[in-house]
């Protein structure tokens, strides 16, 4: 019966062993994800890019890193960090379901040892202390540079932009470049017709007063119902269709005043 | 992360008596089979190497240095096995397996090789004798019928006699006529070889010298030593008496024992995989160990373990004892040979990877 206790006690002292080193593993591989998330994090930064580029490959890591270090990480890992249970913890663990006399003296050896074995002693705390100082330059630095949305792309350089890098189209010198017309806005406003709102058709041109829209005075306007001053819909007589013939007759108007004179 | 020392739940242990089922348990070791039981086992396994100690100390009474061959020699003893030594002559051969045999309260006999010697002279033979007026055969035995065997210069008797010895080593027992008469344990053969004077002498095949757990080599003494041996022998004419330190039946008890001596399964593979690199590395081998050398080499081990009192085998052990397991079942290439290698640089080199 106490041979039944012994084995019993040797198992259950084998499966706390096996979760300790389970709970070192986790903590370690947590550290390394944190400082890759983190450092990830701080170069995409400079590229307004989403958190989530830093957050899937610190994920893949954590995962791949548990599962690699709980195949290669054995008990001969606490036999190393403890002398007084070298090669005794890796004998018992192979022989439990064994039943002499000798083994049975080498398990009350162990349980008598391994009270002299902490958790402590598997962590090696000179690298867990290496990774905390690092997690927390990086996030100092991430602190520092954030407030500051600092965008890469939107700096200007000499060789024509950062889309070269992040994409976007080449400079092509041997393109020959087309003719514009600045008069004619359709290539920046859409063509000159028709915004069709309901059954009705409406003529929208932007007023030349300003050059830069004003989102919040649209908004506030928007607010009070008053249509946006930048945006209004014009008569007939302000089409651009209707332009020419506005033009004639001021054309003839005027020469009519000079024929008086 | 908080540090946590691992604690195990305290059960009370029971106290009630079992009976032993299993055989393979020494029966002075295991008076009860309960917490006190083992306790009294790790006490006495404990013991062991105090025990030892004792032992070589008593040898050192009379046998002066040498102690890795006390050592040695007591690893087959206890792994149920048999020496091979080679060794000059005069360096204490005889001496030192009779005062084994002293201290241990074993019986102890010698045989001389020689060109002319037959089985029945080792073995033993029937003689007619005459009782009560009528004849009859009694069988007369050899000197093999003894605990400890030292066979002297083996290399010198014949393949005939040298096939009785070796049946002896291998079954415990020896045939004559029709007959097959068992041994008494323990049982342990120390054979010797001379490596200078070869001339007229018929070399165990590799087929036998297989068959011994060891090779020993036995070199000459210090200077220091010579003189402590010059010091102890010319003075006084009496030699010291010798305690006995352990019995036959603790001795028989012992070599069971020794084979329940656990081992992990890496330093199992790590053995094996020594053995099997003799086979596989070519460059320097031509003729590698068998799997008799990997069994060997791990009961050796055990026994090792054993000696010194611990209650598992190490990877020291089996790194130490492949030399003594192996010199003598590996025959090296030609061009090892014209290297200049010997068996042991052979073994260091395998052993290093």
């Amino acid at each position: 019966m106490n041979r039944l206790v012994k084995m019993k006690q040797i198992k259950r002292l084998f499966r706390e062993l096996r979760f300790e080193l389970f709970k070192i593993i986790l903590f370690n591989s947590f550290l390394n994800a944190v400082i890759i998330f983190i450092g990830i994090y701080f170069i995409i930064s400079f590229f307004q890019g989403s958190v989530f580029i830093a957050a899937v490959p610190a994920l893949c890591y954590f995962i791949a890193g548990t599962l690699y270090d709980m195949k290669h990480i054995r008990l001969k890992t606490i036999e190393d960090h403890n002398v007084q249970i070298k090669e005794i913890l890796r004998t018992a663990r192979d022989n439990v379901n064994e039943k002499n006399v000798i083994l049975f003296a080498l398990f009350d050896e162990l349980i008598n040892k391994i009270k002299s074995v902490s958790t402590g002693s598997l962590l090696d705390f000179k690298s867990v202390i290496g990774k905390v100082l690092i997690i927390a330059t990086l996030s100092t630095f991430v602190l520092i540079t954030s407030p500051y949305s600092i965008d890469v792309k939107k700096i200007d350089l000499p060789f024509g932009g950062f889309d070269i890098f992040v994409g976007g189209e080449r400079f092509d010198a041997g393109k020959e470049i087309e003719d514009v017309d600045f008069s004619d806005d359709s290539g920046l406003y859409g063509k000159k017709s028709v915004a069709i709102l309901g059954t009705d058709t409406l003529d929208l041109q932007l007023g030349g007063g300003e050059t830069i829209f004003n989102e919040e005075k649209a908004n506030r306007d928007a607010r009070n119902y008053d249509f946006p001053v930048d945006a209004y819909a014009a008569s007939e007589s302000f089409s651009d269709e209707k332009q020419p013939k506005e033009m004639q007759l001021a054309k003839e108007y005027n020469l009519k005043i000079l024929g008086l004179k | 992360m908080p540090v946590r020392k691992i604690h195990l739940r305290k059960k009370k242990i029971s106290t009630t008596k079992t009976q032993s089922k299993s055989s393979s348990v020494p029966g002075h070791l295991e008076k009860k089979h309960d917490s006190r039981a083992t306790l009294a086992a790790v006490k006495n396994i404990e013991k062991l190497k105090s025990t030892f100690s004792s032992i070589h100390k008593e040898i050192e009474k009379v046998i002066i240095g040498q102690q890795s061959v006390v050592e040695q020699v007591m690893i087959c003893i206890l792994s149920d096995g048999n020496a091979l030594l080679e060794s000059f002559p005069g360096l204490g051969k005889t001496t030192l397996i009779r005062t084994i045999a002293q201290v241990m309260d074993l019986s102890f006999s010698r045989i001389q090789s020689t060109p002319d010697l037959m089985p029945s002279d080792i073995t033993g033979t029937y003689l007619i004798e005459d009782v009560d007026g009528k004849k009859q055969f009694r069988f007369q035995k050899g000197p093999l019928f003894a605990n400890l065997v030292l066979c002297d210069e083996i290399n010198r008797a014949t393949p005939k006699t040298q096939s009785a010895l070796l049946e002896a080593m291998q079954e415990k027992q020896v045939t004559v006529g029709n007959q097959t008469f068992e041994l008494d344990t323990p049982f342990f053969i120390l054979a010797t070889q001379n490596p200078i004077d070869q001339e007229g002498t018929y070399p165990l095949p590799e087929a036998q010298t297989d068959r011994f757990l060891m090779k020993i080599n036995l070199d000459y003494p210090t200077y220091e030593e010579e003189l402590a041996i010059v010091e102890k022998y010319t003075k006084h004419v009496t030699k010291g008496k010798l305690n006995v330190l352990l019995s036959k039946e603790s001795l028989r008890l012992l070599q069971g024992l020794a084979r329940q001596v656990p081992i992990a399964n890496d330093i199992k593979k790590r053995a094996v995989e020594i053995v099997h690199k003799t086979r596989t590395k070519k460059e320097l081998i031509e003729f590698g160990a068998s799997p008799r050398a990997s069994i060997n080499l791990i009961l050796a081990a055990k026994a090792k373990a054993l000696l010194e009192g611990r209650k598992y085998v190490s990877k020291t052990d089996i790194d130490e004892l492949a030399f003594p397991i192996l010199r003598h079942r590996i025959i090296l290439s030609f061009k090892a040979e014209r290297e200049g290698k010997t068996t042991d640089e052979v073994i260091k080199e395998i052993l290093k990877g």
